[in-house]
């Protein structure tokens, strides 16, 4: 998709100022009710636009994203404008830099159409504890479009963009894409640099691409990766480039039966993900069984070091330097820096930073570090031996990528627990810090209405363009 | 009905600890919320952790050195970075950061 608008762009079929007035025809139609985007930068589009048609018009060539609008999740900063992270502790704070990846894209000529709602800092997967309010899925606006990158995934559904950025900690790219029916990819863990991302639970964080296709995926991946200097997890290294006469024929395919017998896991998004499979046999793949018994902890030790590294993460939250200041306010209670520290913090953090700021806290408190923070660092370790070997029998993991298709706005806002098994197939990959990659599988009906499935491959460490040649083969 | 993990008391202490003043709501409802979490946590109370090696992973996790030095070298782009952070404090005094009383 985003190779043919630009070849349109490049041969005058279409100017790069309409597309873009498309896009924000579209937005201004729809994102009302689906409360996609925080904010829409017009202006700045259209000008950079105009900027790209007079560039065609010279006879230029133009890069494969220029031109090209994107959504960005608004826990990435964009210099001089508002980074929230969906929270009200930083409602007023505007980036004073630009993140690695926007400068890339920038470089690259894309142009940032807004910001795009998300879970508070990135903390959920339904995007309802944005303090904006909840996006809503496009497919049923009764629904959720998960999260927490659910503003870019249902961006992307609605067509208000064609493309947009999201980050991914547990699964937060590729749940809300499962849910809204479009392609969700994190690469591997220090492919892509995340200075510039409001940081939250750091050893699991990764930024990643939400599209209409594996194509798009993979071409805006390739702009976005790449060593940082200013981040000392990415590193270089070189990697295959996507096939184009990528063949499944031979190919190993694991199953985790665990995954497909687990009681949670909802039997028409089984049967949608196993038709799939199915395919990939008739196209000469071998599904291979394979048995992986520590990954059934993933969800536990994430949820602990996840907490963990949030509690340690949010605490620069605090009204200082920046954001939420509780002694500015209308009847200010504060009276010294310590008031301004908890009163700040009580106001400007949502319930689910808050319960996650306290759990982490305590897994981290003397006398439970070694029950749980410890053993989980310890189980993680396991977990990354046990899918080493795994990928020497196999080449990629298949999976739902959630249990169930998009559930209701507010079916599960009030049982935390509930909501954190939303992740139960996505967190392992950010566990053992693998790439993953959620493309459609199919459509059930739910309630009379349509809902996509999404369907999860996981692949090795640093294969990103491997599992996306995968990815391809397997589109619908 | 989960077992009793974190009391009340706990979750108060350790919002103090975090910086964060609950509501006397809040800490019923997180004495709640966070002793079904922990209960699910006990899921791998029972797993031996003992056999750890550090799997080595082409590349990730290794140690990356550099030198502690200015990457911006331009004075200008200093002077204007240094603006843009003055500007997003709370409250500043000239070049200072202003806070609240501290003792």
């Amino acid at each position: 998709m985003i190779k043919e608008l630009n070849q349109k762009i490049q041969s005058r079929e279409l100017s790069c100022l309409d597309l873009n007035k498309e896009y924000l025809a579209i937005i201004k139609e729809k994102n009302e009710s689906l409360r996609a985007f925080l904010e829409v930068y017009e202006k700045e589009v259209l000008a950079q636009a105009e900027a790209v048609d007079k560039k065609v018009n010279r006879k230029k060539k133009i890069g494969l994203l220029e031109g090209i609008p994107y959504g960005l999740k608004d826990n990435v900063c964009l210099q001089g404008k508002r980074t929230s992270a969906g929270s009200r502790m930083l409602n007023n704070y505007q980036a004073v830099y630009d993140a690695t990846v926007v400068k890339k894209l920038k470089e690259a000529g894309a142009i940032v159409m807004g910001k795009t709602n998300m879970d508070e800092f990135a903390m959920g997967s339904s995007t309802e504890s944005s303090v904006f309010g909840p996006t809503k899925n496009p497919w049923d606006e009764s629904r959720v479009p998960g999260g927490s990158s659910g503003g870019s995934a249902a961006a992307v559904a609605a067509e208000m963009v064609p493309w947009a950025l999201g980050s991914d900690t547990g699964g937060s790219i590729r749940q809300p894409a499962g849910f809204c029916g479009v392609v969700g990819f994190k690469p591997t863990y220090g492919r892509v640099s995340r200075y510039g991302l409001i940081a939250m639970a750091s050893s699991y964080d990764q930024i990643g691409p939400l599209a209409k296709t594996v194509e798009d995926v993979a071409l805006i991946y390739q702009v976005i990766k790449g060593k940082d200097v200013k981040d000392n997890t990415t590193i270089e290294k070189s990697e295959a480039d996507l096939e184009d006469n990528f063949s499944l024929k031979g190919k190993k395919i694991g199953i985790v039966k665990e995954f497909f017998d687990s009681e949670g896991l909802d039997k028409k998004v089984k049967t949608t993900v196993e038709k799939r499979i199915e395919f990939a046999k008739e196209q000469g793949v071998e599904i291979i069984e394979v048995k992986l018994d520590y990954f059934k902890h993933s969800l536990a030790v994430y949820y602990i070091m996840m907490t963990a590294e949030i509690s340690s993460n949010l605490a620069r939250m605090d009204g200082i330097r920046f954001g939420f200041n509780e002694s500015l306010e209308k009847d200010a209670k504060a009276k010294d820096i310590l008031d301004v520290y908890n009163f700040s913090r009580e106001m400007a953090l949502g319930p689910e930073s808050k319960r996650r700021v306290i759990l982490g806290t305590y897994v981290l408190s003397a006398g439970y570090y070694d029950a749980y923070y410890k053993k989980a660092q310890k189980i993680r370790e396991i977990i990354k031996q046990e899918v080493k070997k795994v990928f020497e029998q196999v080449d990629v993991l298949i999976s739902p990528t959630s249990p169930k298709p998009a559930f209701k706005l507010g079916e599960k806002i009030s049982d935390p627990l509930q909501l954190y098994l939303e992740d139960i197939y996505t967190v392992g990959a950010n566990v053992a810090m693998i790439p993953g990659i959620s493309i459609p599988a199919g459509i059930v009906s739910e309630d009379g209405k349509d809902l996509p499935v999404g369907l999860q491959l996981l692949g090795r460490w640093w294969e990103d363009e491997k599992l996306l040649s995968f990815a391809k083969a397997l589109e619908l | 009905m989960t077992n009793k993990i974190i009391s009340r008391e706990e979750v108060e202490k350790t919002a103090q600890l975090a910086r964060l003043d609950l509501t006397e709501e809040e800490k019923d409802h997180f004495a709640s919320d966070l002793n079904s979490t922990l209960d699910y946590f006990k899921s791998f109370s029972d797993v031996d952790g003992k056999v750890i090696e550090k799997v080595s992973i082409n590349g990730l996790m290794e140690n990356q050195l550099r030198e502690d030095e200015l990457l911006i070298n331009n004075q200008e782009e200093q002077e204007e970075e240094k603006k843009r952070i003055k500007d997003s404090f709370p409250q500043a005094n000239g070049d200072y950061l202003k806070v609240k009383s501290v003792l």
